[in-house]
């Protein structure tokens, strides 16, 4: 069969992305091929700099060039709420909902012993060390609604049910088993507004 | 509801088909292997999101082909409907339904089947797994909580087993208790939804298996747990709870040790008395598919009754199976319902049936022709 050697290598690299199997992985290789030098070039360089220039917030956990980020900066956000989240991702989800004002603290993952993650490999630590400090009248635990989000909010619950603080849990009515990825605007809007104390 | 006519391309051994339907009986036969049941599955995946027969939509792909549309038009609450299906290689299923793409798992958007298979017939001689699976499916149809419990908790059983799989290599302890708080807190959820299911269940099982033996006995369908010594329906989730983390207690030393969860519904089963034998260890082969068809029988009542119509029957190949006796109960049963399709190898056994209302559709050779009678 042929194949070209550089063709196949970024076959192969593209086919590693989420949601992009053999098939798609060749299509966009192939458009890359055909594509103006200065535009590839340009999204490399765009690569090239999210790894180089975003790093993680040393309060929040948060994804950011510039640290602390910029909403743990803004003096006008509320940092007596927390909003604990799994993925950055899911802090652009809140932000676009822009009822939220007080502060996050991104987990970068969930409990999942399949994936060996376990309670010490989630950026459980400096959140307790926040929440110590004291100034903090609530704590949102806002994982996803699945097994592995459930289980981490119980953890976390656990963890912070001794010190004085208000805990609460995101309303279901999220996409059943899901991710908070593909919920719209408006369940999470609702979901934020009708969150409830966690009791365990 | 019916389906009045089927379209399908590339699926399983059918390039190309097209069929129109008789509201009332229609009749695939043909030899074994011919892809009878085929048929079948595509009214399925087509009126419910997914195959009876296989977990995964790649193996409903005609072989070497890469994608499969299924298209009929359904009648539901006397209103028309189109569904379409498609199944595309390395790409979730789509179903639309009036050109509207639609949650797979909404039973809102489905047009009900109630389907029949020989393996239905060993539902009380088979392992506890044929029966906890039909409960669970059928509880799932009127309660979106409870499927969503059940994939919940299918998934705690998953990561909690390969953490105690770890128990000897490192400290699983406080990992475990999350888990474990996940584990009693859905699992006696969904002990408790399948107590009440199975008292509701109870009275319209006694009334069909009463009249396909053509005697009353005294009938107890008994939901035996793995850590409730008497569950009955009445009692309180926190109590379930309770008993549930005692017994996790207990068994803690015996699941490290084996490495896998040995608490919970997916150890439970239900036992189905009659005249006070348990059926599914001492009840004769007869008995026990008798049993087996009326729990089937009454699956399909209850949905007759939440959606006030006759869900559309498939009954693959299941009348060769049943003695003549049965053969008979099974005719009248379906001469009232809305949509019948059956499989089979034998048509002359479906001979009585009314003509003017029964299609016949011979399958061979990848096509399927329309016959007179
Ligand atoms: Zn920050």
């Amino acid at each position: 069969m042929y194949s070209v050697k550089s063709l196949n290598r970024l076959v192969g690299e593209l086919s590693k992305l989420p949601g992009i199997g053999e098939k798609s992985a060749e299509r966009i290789a192939f458009f890359i091929l055909k594509e103006r030098k200065e535009n590839i070039f340009r999204l490399a360089e765009a690569i090239r700099e999210l790894k180089e220039r975003v790093k993680y917030c040393s309060i929040c956990g948060n994804v950011t060039e510039e640290d602390p980020c910029k909403i743990c900066q803004d003096g006008t956000r509320d940092r007596s709420i927390i909003c604990v989240v799994e993925e950055p991702r899911d802090v652009f989800l809140f932000e676009r909902v822009k009822r939220f004002k007080g502060v996050y603290h991104v987990l970068r993952g969930a409990i999942s012993p399949i994936k060996g993650i376990g309670s010490e490999d989630i950026n459980i630590r400096p959140l307790l060390e926040r929440v110590k400090k004291g100034n903090v009248k609530e704590v949102i635990l806002a994982t996803d609604p699945n097994a592995e989000g459930e289980t981490t909010a119980i953890y976390l619950f656990k963890l912070l049910s001794s010190l004085n603080v208000r805990i609460t849990r995101l309303a279901h009515g999220l996409p059943a088993g899901g991710d908070l990825e593909f919920a719209d605007e408006l369940t999470l809007l609702e979901a934020l507004e009708g969150r409830r104390e966690m009791r365990f | 509801m019916w389906f009045k006519n089927l379209f399908l391309s590339n699926f399983r051994n059918f390039s190309r088909i097209e069929l129109e339907f008789s509201p009332s009986i229609n009749i695939f036969w043909g030899r074994n292997g011919e892809g009878k049941t085929n048929l079948l599955e595509a009214l399925y995946c087509l009126g419910k999101g997914k195959s009876f027969r296989v977990e995964s939509g790649e193996q409903l792909i005609k072989w070497k082909e890469e994608n499969v549309y299924l298209r009929g038009e359904g009648e539901k609450g006397n209103k028309l409907f189109i569904y379409e299906f498609f199944i595309t290689r390395g790409s979730p299923l789509i179903r639309k339904v009036n050109s509207h793409r639609v949650n797979l798992k909404d039973p809102r958007h489905w047009l009900w089947m109630a389907i029949f298979s020989p393996e239905d017939l060993r539902l009380i001689s088979g392992s506890p797994f044929r029966r906890r699976n039909f409960l669970d499916t059928v509880l799932s149809y009127f309660n979106f909580r409870y499927s969503y419990l059940r994939s919940l908790y299918k998934k705690i059983i998953t990561q909690r087993n390969f953490l105690l799989s770890l128990a000897k290599k490192r400290n699983i302890e406080k990992d475990l208790s999350s888990w474990d708080e996940q584990l009693v807190d859905k699992g006696s959820q969904i002990v408790k939804a399948r107590l009440e299911g199975l008292k509701e269940a109870e009275p319209l099982f006694k009334e069909v298996y009463s009249r396909i033996v053509g005697k009353n006995s005294s009938i107890k369908i008994s939901y035996k747990s793995s850590f409730l010594d008497k569950p009955f329906p009445e009692i309180p989730v926190k109590e379930i709870k309770e008993i549930f983390w005692r017994k996790l207690g207990q068994m803690k030393e015996k699941e490290v040790e084996k490495g896998i969860t040995l608490v919970g519904p997916h150890r439970d089963d239900f036992i189905i008395f009659v005249d006070g034998i348990n059926l599914n260890l001492f009840g004769s082969r007869g008995e026990q598919r008798i049993a087996a068809f009326s729990l089937k029988l009454s699956e399909f009542f209850i949905i007759e009754s939440r959606e006030g119509e006759s869900p559309v029957v498939l009954l693959d190949d299941v009348a060769s199976e049943l003695d003549p006796f049965r053969q008979r109960f099974l005719l009248d049963f379906i001469q009232n319902k809305r949509q019948v399709f059956i499989t089979t190898t034998q048509p002359l056994l479906f001979k009585s049936l009314s003509s003017s209302c029964t299609n016949f559709y011979r399958i061979a050779e990848g096509k399927v022709r329309r016959e007179e009678k």
